[in-house]
């Protein structure tokens, strides 16, 4: 598989910081694929994700977006409209005073022709969603949609990677729910990759691949069904089990001779009923 | 809208963005004031058009923990911060020291942290800094609004079952703003939901988690137990159904009627 982002021995220190917030970090992003990173609160996740477009630079080590690199000044505008970032906040990302201003905001930023800048914030209001709010202000907007538009800002700068910091973790569940399909489809349909730092284990659980981040360094990456089935690692990075292996190994407490533990409820469902 | 909220209730708040459950409990320690009808608190009633009052004893009586409490926290000490309510309601200084150091630990944090400054701490502990500055007025009524928005999954059962434990310990009256079915279904006696500025739908968790056309068509949904459960019902025909909504319960549940078809 061809990476479009590669992380190679990164360190890296907060200013005026004693240990390291990351220690000698290696990963690979592979292009189009979707990849959760999740990790307890501290454990460097929302720092590696500033470090993929070059918002933070590493003490040691390198990061590289294709052929470019982020330590290298020329590149990092390259670098920036080739990755995206949607934070956690809504509120906070919002610039423009309407929904088209706000695209426009980004796209000025690169020089873009006001001719091309028209079709692209038109394009990629589409894509998320949101055509009828053109002419919207941010405060009629719901925290999902405030969402959707921070994503057309980015795809209209043509980006190959999205990265999601916890972005639907201020959302109710019906945001959730708008913000991860739009993106879903971006990832399916155009071949976007996205990167997803996330609390949300249902969220992990349908991603590609999966990094576990645990006191600023890589615990473990692989396949959702291998990592989400390592209890006590997932424990000791402060997480939790999905739903369905909680329920699974509460099956077999009481007796019931399931085989392996499940990751979804209907693979459950499906495998207790051949049971009975 | 109406709603009355018993003496030592656990009461869970649920709603979409916009629902109107963030300005429902701004009228409860008098932040808004109810364009029509009333408020009553303990001894304090609040009506709309009335007169203007101290509203001092009400907001003593009832704490909010507001949505990322740690971003209030502005003194150069933990305990100056802590002290900063108190104080202000004329507690006295020495008094007030001995508060900081009872809530610290009712919040799990030592007492050396006192002396560091708020922003030298992580954002758990940060949090739990926010949350022993409300407990340090000693409230009837804790209001808390999402409090574990943003902490990762551990984080999250400490605060609530820290939450839980004082709610129980000091029969205090709660009211959790959550997005959360699974920790209204744990924690709450009762649950509200509200939909569009009105309450929509008011009961037991058991009550409420029968309705979930009603709760999908205010944007909600019931538990995953019961998701689970109503899977499992629509596959094999039975009927089962959950006294509690935990999955030990659901397991047990889920055995028993295996049992049964096997023997």
């Amino acid at each position: 598989m061809e990476s479009i982002i590669s992380v190679k021995d990164v360190t890296f220190f907060y200013p005026g910081e004693e240990t390291a917030t990351l220690k000698n970090v290696s990963l690979d992003v592979y292009k189009g694929e979707w990849l959760s990173i999740v990790g307890h609160n501290g454990s460097g996740k929302s720092t590696l994700a500033k470090l993929l477009n070059g918002l933070l630079l590493p003490n040691e080590g390198t990061v590289n977006v294709s052929e470019y690199v982020t330590a290298r000044e020329d590149d990092i505008w390259e670098i920036r409209r080739q990755v995206g970032m949607v934070f956690q906040n809504p509120d906070n990302q919002f610039v423009g005073t309407s929904v088209q201003d706000d695209i426009a905001f980004g796209l000025e930023n690169f020089g873009v022709p006001r001719e091309e800048m028209i079709k692209r914030i038109n394009e990629s209001v589409q894509r998320v969603g949101m055509e009828a709010f053109l002419n919207q202000e941010p405060h009629q907007l719901s925290g999902g949609q405030k969402q959707r538009v921070a994503i057309a800002g980015i795809l209209a700068q043509k980006p190959s990677v999205i990265v999601l910091d916890e972005a639907t973790s201020m959302l109710d569940p019906v945001g959730r729910i708008e913000v991860m399909e739009t993106v879903r489809e971006l990832n399916q349909n155009e071949g976007i990759t996205v990167i997803s730092i996330t609390h949300d284990l249902e969220e992990a659980l349908s991603a590609d691949r999966v990094v576990v981040m645990k006191m600023g360094e890589k615990a473990a990456e692989g396949k959702p069904d291998t990592i989400f089935q390592q209890r006590d690692l997932l424990k000791s990075a402060g997480l939790d089990l999905p739903f369905s292996l909680k329920l699974s190994e509460a099956l077999r407490r009481q007796g019931v001779e399931l085989d392996r533990g499940y990751l979804t409820q209907e693979e459950l469902v499906n495998a207790l009923w051949k049971l009975a | 809208m109406n709603l009355d909220i018993p003496d030592e209730t656990f009461l869970a708040l649920i709603g979409h963005t916009g629902s109107g459950k963030s300005t429902l409990i701004q009228h409860l320690n008098g932040l808004l004031k109810p364009s029509a009808g009333s408020i009553k608190m303990g001894e304090t009633l609040l009506e709309a058009g009335g007169k203007k009052q101290d509203l001092k004893p009400l907001r003593k009586k009832a704490g909010i923990v507001f949505q990322y409490p740690e971003h209030q926290l502005f003194e150069e000490t933990v305990e100056k911060d802590i002290m900063f309510g108190p104080r202000n309601f004329g507690m006295a200084e020495e008094e007030a020291k001995n508060t900081a150091s009872r809530v610290i630990e009712m919040v799990g944090l030592p007492q050396t942290v006192l002396s560091k400054s708020p922003f030298d701490l992580s954002g758990g502990q940060m949090r739990r800094v926010a949350i022993a500055g409300v407990l340090a007025m000693n409230p009837e009524v804790l209001i808390l609004d999402e409090p574990t928005a943003g902490l990762d999954p551990a984080g999250r059962v400490e605060i609530m079952d820290l939450f839980y434990d004082l709610h129980q310990k000091n029969k205090l009256t709660t009211v959790l703003v959550t997005h959360s079915m699974e920790d209204a279904s744990k924690y709450a006696d009762e649950i509200a939901v509200m939909h569009k500025g009105e309450l929509y739908l008011h009961g037991k968790p058991s009550e409420i988690f029968n309705e979930r056309k009603a709760l999908q068509e205010a944007g909600l949904d019931v538990p995953e137990t019961v998701q689970f459960l109503l899977k499992w019902n629509e596959k094999s025909g039975q009927n089962l159904s959950l006294s509690d909504f935990t999955i030990e319960e659901l397991a047990k549940s889920l055995g028993q009627a295996l049992k049964k078809r096997g023997s």
